[in-house]
Protein backbone atom coordinates (compact mmCIF):
# COMPACT_ATOMS: atom_id res chain seq x y z
CA UNK A 1 0.00 0.00 0.00
CA UNK A 2 2.82 2.41 0.95
CA UNK A 3 4.49 1.56 -2.35
CA UNK A 4 1.26 2.40 -4.21
CA UNK A 5 0.90 5.73 -2.36
CA UNK A 6 4.52 6.57 -3.17
CA UNK A 7 3.94 5.90 -6.90
CA UNK A 8 0.68 7.87 -6.81
CA UNK A 9 2.45 10.87 -5.25
CA UNK A 10 5.18 10.62 -7.86
CA UNK A 11 2.56 10.72 -10.62
CA UNK A 12 0.93 13.79 -9.06
CA UNK A 13 4.35 15.45 -8.81
CA UNK A 14 5.08 14.72 -12.49
CA UNK A 15 1.71 16.10 -13.56
CA UNK A 16 2.20 19.22 -11.47
CA UNK A 17 5.66 19.78 -12.99
CA UNK A 18 4.25 19.39 -16.50
CA UNK A 19 1.51 21.90 -15.70
CA UNK A 20 4.06 24.40 -14.38
CA UNK A 21 6.22 23.99 -17.48
CA UNK A 22 3.31 25.01 -19.69
CA UNK A 23 2.35 28.10 -17.71
CA UNK A 24 3.37 30.50 -20.46
CA UNK A 25 0.67 29.48 -22.91
CA UNK A 26 1.05 30.04 -26.61
CA UNK A 27 -2.24 31.92 -26.58
CA UNK A 28 -0.68 34.87 -24.76
CA UNK A 29 2.59 34.67 -26.71
CA UNK A 30 0.76 34.74 -30.03
CA UNK A 31 -1.22 37.76 -28.91
CA UNK A 32 1.49 40.27 -29.80
CA UNK A 33 1.55 39.35 -33.50
CA UNK A 34 -2.20 39.02 -33.83
CA UNK A 35 -2.77 42.19 -31.82
CA UNK A 36 -0.37 44.03 -34.11
CA UNK A 37 -2.22 42.83 -37.20
CA UNK A 38 -5.58 43.60 -35.60
CA UNK A 39 -4.64 47.18 -34.67
CA UNK A 40 -3.00 47.59 -38.07
CA UNK A 41 -6.33 46.61 -39.71
CA UNK A 42 -8.23 49.09 -37.54
CA UNK A 43 -5.73 51.82 -38.38
CA UNK A 44 -6.08 51.13 -42.08
CA UNK A 45 -9.90 51.36 -41.91
CA UNK A 46 -9.48 54.51 -39.80
CA UNK A 47 -7.25 56.15 -42.38
CA UNK A 48 -9.40 54.88 -45.28
CA UNK A 49 -12.53 56.34 -43.61
CA UNK A 50 -10.90 59.78 -43.45
CA UNK A 51 -9.65 59.67 -47.04
CA UNK A 52 -13.03 58.47 -48.27
CA UNK A 53 -14.80 61.37 -46.51
CA UNK A 54 -12.25 63.86 -47.87
CA UNK A 55 -12.71 62.51 -51.40
CA UNK A 56 -16.51 62.79 -51.16
CA UNK A 57 -16.27 66.31 -49.68
CA UNK A 58 -13.79 67.44 -52.32
CA UNK A 59 -16.22 66.24 -55.02
CA UNK A 60 -19.08 68.05 -53.31
CA UNK A 61 -17.33 71.40 -52.71
CA UNK A 62 -17.55 72.67 -56.32
CA UNK A 63 -21.36 72.34 -56.02
CA UNK A 64 -21.53 74.54 -52.92
CA UNK A 65 -21.51 78.38 -52.77
CA UNK A 66 -18.06 79.45 -53.91
CA UNK A 67 -17.29 81.88 -51.09
CA UNK A 68 -14.75 82.17 -48.32
CA UNK A 69 -17.17 81.29 -45.48
CA UNK A 70 -18.35 78.05 -47.09
CA UNK A 71 -14.81 76.85 -47.79
CA UNK A 72 -13.66 77.79 -44.30
CA UNK A 73 -16.57 76.00 -42.58
CA UNK A 74 -16.09 72.77 -44.50
CA UNK A 75 -12.31 72.87 -44.16
CA UNK A 76 -12.63 73.33 -40.40
CA UNK A 77 -15.07 70.41 -40.15
CA UNK A 78 -12.66 68.17 -42.07
CA UNK A 79 -9.69 69.32 -39.96
CA UNK A 80 -11.67 68.36 -36.88
CA UNK A 81 -12.38 64.96 -38.48
CA UNK A 82 -8.67 64.48 -39.23
CA UNK A 83 -7.74 65.31 -35.62
CA UNK A 84 -10.30 62.82 -34.29
CA UNK A 85 -9.02 60.12 -36.60
CA UNK A 86 -5.46 60.81 -35.39
CA UNK A 87 -6.57 60.47 -31.74
CA UNK A 88 -8.18 57.15 -32.62
CA UNK A 89 -4.99 55.99 -34.39
CA UNK A 90 -2.97 56.78 -31.26
CA UNK A 91 -5.45 54.76 -29.20
CA UNK A 92 -4.95 51.78 -31.53
CA UNK A 93 -1.14 52.17 -31.19
CA UNK A 94 -1.48 52.00 -27.41
CA UNK A 95 -3.32 48.70 -27.77
CA UNK A 96 -0.62 47.28 -30.07
CA UNK A 97 2.01 48.21 -27.46
CA UNK A 98 -0.04 46.60 -24.72
CA UNK A 99 -0.29 43.31 -26.63
CA UNK A 100 3.48 43.35 -27.27
CA UNK A 101 4.32 43.97 -23.59
CA UNK A 102 1.89 41.29 -22.41
CA UNK A 103 3.50 38.86 -24.80
CA UNK A 104 6.96 39.77 -23.43
CA UNK A 105 5.69 39.09 -19.91
CA UNK A 106 4.36 35.69 -21.00
CA UNK A 107 7.74 34.85 -22.54
CA UNK A 108 9.39 35.38 -19.16
CA UNK A 109 10.35 39.07 -19.16
CA UNK A 110 9.31 39.89 -15.61
CA UNK A 111 11.41 43.04 -15.32
CA UNK A 112 9.93 46.02 -13.52
CA UNK A 113 10.15 47.95 -16.82
CA UNK A 114 7.68 45.59 -18.49
CA UNK A 115 5.32 45.61 -15.51
CA UNK A 116 5.44 49.41 -15.29
CA UNK A 117 4.88 49.75 -19.06
CA UNK A 118 1.83 47.48 -18.84
CA UNK A 119 0.37 49.52 -15.97
CA UNK A 120 0.78 52.75 -17.92
CA UNK A 121 -0.71 51.22 -21.06
CA UNK A 122 -3.75 49.95 -19.18
CA UNK A 123 -4.23 53.46 -17.73
CA UNK A 124 -4.04 54.86 -21.28
CA UNK A 125 -6.56 52.29 -22.53
CA UNK A 126 -8.98 53.47 -19.88
CA UNK A 127 -8.92 56.91 -21.52
CA UNK A 128 -10.70 55.76 -24.67
CA UNK A 129 -11.78 58.37 -27.21
CA UNK A 130 -15.25 59.34 -26.05
CA UNK A 131 -17.82 58.18 -28.56
CA UNK A 132 -20.98 59.99 -27.51
CA UNK A 133 -21.53 58.25 -24.19
CA UNK A 134 -20.60 54.81 -25.53
CA UNK A 135 -17.81 54.07 -22.97
CA UNK A 136 -20.38 53.99 -20.15
CA UNK A 137 -22.34 51.34 -22.06
CA UNK A 138 -19.23 49.25 -22.76
CA UNK A 139 -18.19 49.36 -19.10
CA UNK A 140 -21.46 47.66 -18.19
CA UNK A 141 -21.04 45.14 -21.00
CA UNK A 142 -17.60 43.92 -19.91
CA UNK A 143 -18.12 43.96 -16.14
CA UNK A 144 -16.91 40.76 -14.47
CA UNK A 145 -14.82 39.58 -17.42
CA UNK A 146 -11.79 39.17 -15.12
CA UNK A 147 -13.64 36.14 -13.75
CA UNK A 148 -12.71 34.33 -16.99
CA UNK A 149 -9.00 34.28 -16.06
CA UNK A 150 -8.16 30.63 -15.45
CA UNK A 151 -5.46 30.78 -12.76
CA UNK A 152 -3.70 27.47 -13.36
CA UNK A 153 -3.24 28.17 -17.07
CA UNK A 154 -1.00 31.21 -16.53
CA UNK A 155 2.18 32.02 -14.65
CA UNK A 156 1.75 34.18 -11.53
CA UNK A 157 2.90 37.39 -13.27
CA UNK A 158 0.74 36.85 -16.36
CA UNK A 159 -2.25 35.90 -14.23
CA UNK A 160 -1.90 39.05 -12.13
CA UNK A 161 -1.63 41.20 -15.26
CA UNK A 162 -4.60 39.53 -16.98
CA UNK A 163 -6.78 40.01 -13.91
CA UNK A 164 -5.87 43.70 -13.82
CA UNK A 165 -6.28 44.35 -17.53
CA UNK A 166 -9.09 41.93 -18.48
CA UNK A 167 -11.76 44.59 -18.20
CA UNK A 168 -9.95 47.63 -19.69
CA UNK A 169 -8.76 45.58 -22.67
CA UNK A 170 -12.19 44.05 -23.27
CA UNK A 171 -13.65 47.54 -23.08
CA UNK A 172 -11.05 48.82 -25.53
CA UNK A 173 -11.87 46.00 -27.98
CA UNK A 174 -15.57 46.79 -27.70
CA UNK A 175 -14.93 50.52 -28.16
CA UNK A 176 -12.85 49.66 -31.24
CA UNK A 177 -15.86 47.78 -32.55
CA UNK A 178 -18.10 50.80 -32.07
CA UNK A 179 -15.55 53.11 -33.70
CA UNK A 180 -15.32 50.68 -36.61
CA UNK A 181 -19.13 50.60 -36.94
CA UNK A 182 -19.22 54.38 -36.99
CA UNK A 183 -16.52 54.64 -39.63
CA UNK A 184 -18.13 51.94 -41.74
CA UNK A 185 -21.26 54.07 -41.64
CA UNK A 186 -19.32 57.17 -42.81
CA UNK A 187 -18.07 55.18 -45.77
CA UNK A 188 -21.20 53.22 -46.73
CA UNK A 189 -23.56 56.20 -46.57
CA UNK A 190 -21.30 58.30 -48.79
CA UNK A 191 -20.58 55.39 -51.12
CA UNK A 192 -24.32 54.75 -51.53
CA UNK A 193 -25.06 58.40 -52.36
CA UNK A 194 -22.14 58.69 -54.77
CA UNK A 195 -23.25 55.54 -56.56
CA UNK A 196 -26.83 56.81 -56.88
CA UNK A 197 -25.54 60.01 -58.45
CA UNK A 198 -23.20 58.07 -60.70
CA UNK A 199 -26.08 55.84 -61.81
CA UNK A 200 -28.14 58.88 -62.79
CA UNK A 201 -25.33 60.72 -64.56
CA UNK A 202 -23.29 57.89 -66.09
CA UNK A 203 -25.97 55.27 -66.77
CA UNK A 204 -29.51 56.63 -66.82
CA UNK A 205 -28.97 59.93 -68.65
CA UNK A 206 -26.86 58.47 -71.50
CA UNK A 207 -29.30 55.54 -71.79
CA UNK A 208 -32.42 57.66 -72.27
CA UNK A 209 -30.52 60.03 -74.56
CA UNK A 210 -30.30 59.59 -78.33
CA UNK A 211 -26.55 59.16 -78.63
CA UNK A 212 -24.80 55.86 -79.17
CA UNK A 213 -23.75 54.30 -75.88
CA UNK A 214 -19.96 54.09 -75.47
CA UNK A 215 -18.00 51.11 -74.06
CA UNK A 216 -17.60 53.15 -70.85
CA UNK A 217 -21.39 52.98 -70.38
CA UNK A 218 -21.38 49.18 -70.46
CA UNK A 219 -18.62 49.03 -67.84
CA UNK A 220 -20.40 51.56 -65.63
CA UNK A 221 -23.68 49.61 -65.84
CA UNK A 222 -21.99 46.28 -64.99
CA UNK A 223 -20.05 47.84 -62.10
CA UNK A 224 -23.27 49.27 -60.68
CA UNK A 225 -24.86 45.82 -60.49
CA UNK A 226 -22.14 44.31 -58.29
CA UNK A 227 -21.54 45.13 -54.62
CA UNK A 228 -18.70 47.65 -54.21
CA UNK A 229 -15.53 45.86 -53.00
CA UNK A 230 -15.11 48.47 -50.29
CA UNK A 231 -18.32 47.48 -48.54
CA UNK A 232 -17.51 43.75 -48.65
CA UNK A 233 -14.07 44.51 -47.24
CA UNK A 234 -15.42 46.54 -44.37
CA UNK A 235 -17.84 43.75 -43.50
CA UNK A 236 -14.87 41.36 -43.29
CA UNK A 237 -13.01 43.77 -41.00
CA UNK A 238 -16.08 44.04 -38.81
CA UNK A 239 -16.44 40.24 -38.52
CA UNK A 240 -12.74 39.86 -37.68
CA UNK A 241 -13.00 42.57 -35.05
CA UNK A 242 -15.86 40.71 -33.38
CA UNK A 243 -13.76 37.52 -33.42
CA UNK A 244 -10.93 39.41 -31.72
CA UNK A 245 -13.22 40.08 -28.75
CA UNK A 246 -13.89 36.36 -28.42
CA UNK A 247 -10.15 35.69 -28.80
CA UNK A 248 -9.45 37.94 -25.80
CA UNK A 249 -11.82 35.87 -23.65
CA UNK A 250 -9.97 32.76 -24.91
CA UNK A 251 -6.66 34.33 -23.85
CA UNK A 252 -8.01 34.82 -20.34
CA UNK A 253 -9.17 31.22 -20.28
CA UNK A 254 -5.88 30.01 -21.72
CA UNK A 255 -7.71 28.39 -24.64
CA UNK A 256 -7.85 28.59 -28.40
CA UNK A 257 -5.42 29.81 -30.99
CA UNK A 258 -4.83 32.98 -32.99
CA UNK A 259 -3.58 31.20 -36.10
CA UNK A 260 -6.75 31.62 -38.18
CA UNK A 261 -7.27 35.22 -37.05
CA UNK A 262 -3.72 36.09 -38.06
CA UNK A 263 -4.30 34.95 -41.64
CA UNK A 264 -7.71 36.71 -41.75
CA UNK A 265 -6.17 40.03 -40.65
CA UNK A 266 -3.29 39.52 -43.08
CA UNK A 267 -5.69 39.15 -46.00
CA UNK A 268 -7.88 42.07 -44.93
CA UNK A 269 -4.81 44.30 -44.58
CA UNK A 270 -3.66 43.41 -48.10
CA UNK A 271 -7.14 44.06 -49.52
CA UNK A 272 -7.56 47.38 -47.74
CA UNK A 273 -4.22 48.61 -49.06
CA UNK A 274 -5.23 47.51 -52.58
CA UNK A 275 -8.60 49.23 -52.28
CA UNK A 276 -7.06 52.35 -50.76
CA UNK A 277 -4.65 52.67 -53.67
CA UNK A 278 -7.43 52.12 -56.17
CA UNK A 279 -8.73 55.34 -57.74
CA UNK A 280 -12.48 55.36 -56.99
CA UNK A 281 -13.29 57.32 -60.15
CA UNK B 1 -30.37 63.32 -24.94
CA UNK B 2 -29.27 59.66 -25.01
CA UNK B 3 -26.80 58.19 -27.59
CA UNK B 4 -29.80 56.58 -29.26
CA UNK B 5 -31.66 59.94 -29.54
CA UNK B 6 -28.53 61.43 -31.01
CA UNK B 7 -28.30 58.59 -33.49
CA UNK B 8 -31.85 59.39 -34.61
CA UNK B 9 -31.08 63.05 -35.22
CA UNK B 10 -27.93 62.01 -37.11
CA UNK B 11 -30.04 59.75 -39.34
CA UNK B 12 -32.59 62.52 -39.94
CA UNK B 13 -29.86 64.95 -41.00
CA UNK B 14 -28.42 62.30 -43.31
CA UNK B 15 -31.85 61.76 -44.90
CA UNK B 16 -32.30 65.49 -45.47
CA UNK B 17 -28.81 65.83 -46.97
CA UNK B 18 -29.42 62.79 -49.21
CA UNK B 19 -32.64 64.35 -50.56
CA UNK B 20 -30.76 67.54 -51.41
CA UNK B 21 -27.74 65.73 -52.81
CA UNK B 22 -29.89 63.72 -55.20
CA UNK B 23 -31.77 66.72 -56.59
CA UNK B 24 -30.73 67.13 -60.21
CA UNK B 25 -29.61 70.76 -60.48
CA UNK B 26 -30.19 70.63 -64.24
CA UNK B 27 -33.91 70.98 -63.56
CA UNK B 28 -33.53 74.10 -61.44
CA UNK B 29 -33.61 77.75 -62.39
CA UNK B 30 -30.59 79.94 -61.72
CA UNK B 31 -32.06 81.26 -58.45
CA UNK B 32 -33.08 77.79 -57.35
CA UNK B 33 -29.56 76.51 -58.04
CA UNK B 34 -28.12 79.12 -55.70
CA UNK B 35 -30.67 78.16 -53.07
CA UNK B 36 -29.81 74.50 -53.63
CA UNK B 37 -26.07 75.14 -53.21
CA UNK B 38 -26.71 77.01 -49.96
CA UNK B 39 -28.97 74.29 -48.61
CA UNK B 40 -26.54 71.54 -49.64
CA UNK B 41 -23.70 73.29 -47.82
CA UNK B 42 -25.63 73.74 -44.57
CA UNK B 43 -27.03 70.20 -44.62
CA UNK B 44 -23.61 68.61 -45.27
CA UNK B 45 -22.02 70.66 -42.52
CA UNK B 46 -24.75 69.58 -40.08
CA UNK B 47 -24.23 65.94 -41.09
CA UNK B 48 -20.42 66.02 -40.77
CA UNK B 49 -20.61 67.85 -37.46
CA UNK B 50 -23.08 65.31 -36.15
CA UNK B 51 -20.69 62.51 -37.15
CA UNK B 52 -17.77 64.32 -35.51
CA UNK B 53 -19.80 64.87 -32.35
CA UNK B 54 -20.29 61.10 -32.03
CA UNK B 55 -16.54 60.96 -31.39
CA UNK B 56 -16.66 63.56 -28.66
CA UNK B 57 -18.77 64.01 -25.60
CA UNK B 58 -21.52 66.52 -26.26
CA UNK B 59 -21.70 69.34 -23.76
CA UNK B 60 -24.72 69.30 -21.45
CA UNK B 61 -25.91 72.60 -22.93
CA UNK B 62 -25.74 71.21 -26.46
CA UNK B 63 -27.63 68.11 -25.33
CA UNK B 64 -30.48 70.22 -23.95
CA UNK B 65 -30.73 72.31 -27.12
CA UNK B 66 -30.54 69.22 -29.30
CA UNK B 67 -33.63 67.83 -27.61
CA UNK B 68 -35.53 70.93 -28.75
CA UNK B 69 -34.17 70.66 -32.28
CA UNK B 70 -34.82 66.93 -32.70
CA UNK B 71 -38.51 67.38 -33.48
CA UNK B 72 -37.85 70.14 -36.00
CA UNK B 73 -35.22 68.14 -37.88
CA UNK B 74 -37.58 65.17 -37.99
CA UNK B 75 -40.34 67.42 -39.36
CA UNK B 76 -38.04 68.51 -42.21
CA UNK B 77 -37.17 64.88 -42.95
CA UNK B 78 -40.85 63.87 -42.96
CA UNK B 79 -41.71 66.86 -45.15
CA UNK B 80 -39.25 65.74 -47.80
CA UNK B 81 -40.28 62.10 -47.98
CA UNK B 82 -43.02 61.49 -50.48
CA UNK B 83 -42.38 64.60 -52.57
CA UNK B 84 -41.67 63.81 -56.19
CA UNK B 85 -40.27 66.88 -57.94
CA UNK B 86 -36.97 68.66 -57.17
CA UNK B 87 -38.93 71.96 -56.85
CA UNK B 88 -41.21 70.57 -54.16
CA UNK B 89 -38.29 69.04 -52.26
CA UNK B 90 -36.21 72.17 -52.48
CA UNK B 91 -39.17 74.19 -51.20
CA UNK B 92 -39.51 72.09 -48.04
CA UNK B 93 -35.77 71.85 -47.51
CA UNK B 94 -35.24 75.58 -47.91
CA UNK B 95 -37.78 76.19 -45.13
CA UNK B 96 -35.85 73.82 -42.87
CA UNK B 97 -32.45 75.36 -43.52
CA UNK B 98 -32.44 77.51 -40.40
CA UNK B 99 -32.98 74.35 -38.31
CA UNK B 100 -30.00 72.62 -39.95
CA UNK B 101 -27.87 75.75 -39.65
CA UNK B 102 -28.65 75.90 -35.91
CA UNK B 103 -27.76 72.24 -35.64
CA UNK B 104 -24.44 72.74 -37.47
CA UNK B 105 -23.52 75.60 -35.11
CA UNK B 106 -24.59 73.66 -32.04
CA UNK B 107 -22.33 70.67 -32.71
CA UNK B 108 -19.25 72.19 -34.33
Amino acid sequence: MAHFIHRFCLCILLLATAACASKTPLQVEGLADTGKQYTSTLKKVNSFALDHTLEFTADLLPNLPRDNTTLQQHTDAMRQRAALVQTTANYFDTQALYFAELSALAKGDHSTGTTRALKKLVEALNKAPDVGGIPRVTKDAVAGIAGHVVSWKHSAQVREELQRSAEPVAQALLTNQLILDEQIQWITQRETLARQLEYREEILKPFVGDKKLPERWKKAWMADITQPPTIALLEQAKAASIEMQQAWVNVLRGQGSFEHLRSVFDQININIVAEHNHDPK
Amino acid sequence: MTPSDFHSIQNDVHTVFSALYLIDAEHLSSDQRKQHQQALSVAYLAWVNAENARFELLSSQAKAELVALTGQVKAVRDGVSGLATPHEKLGVLAQGMDVLARLARLIP
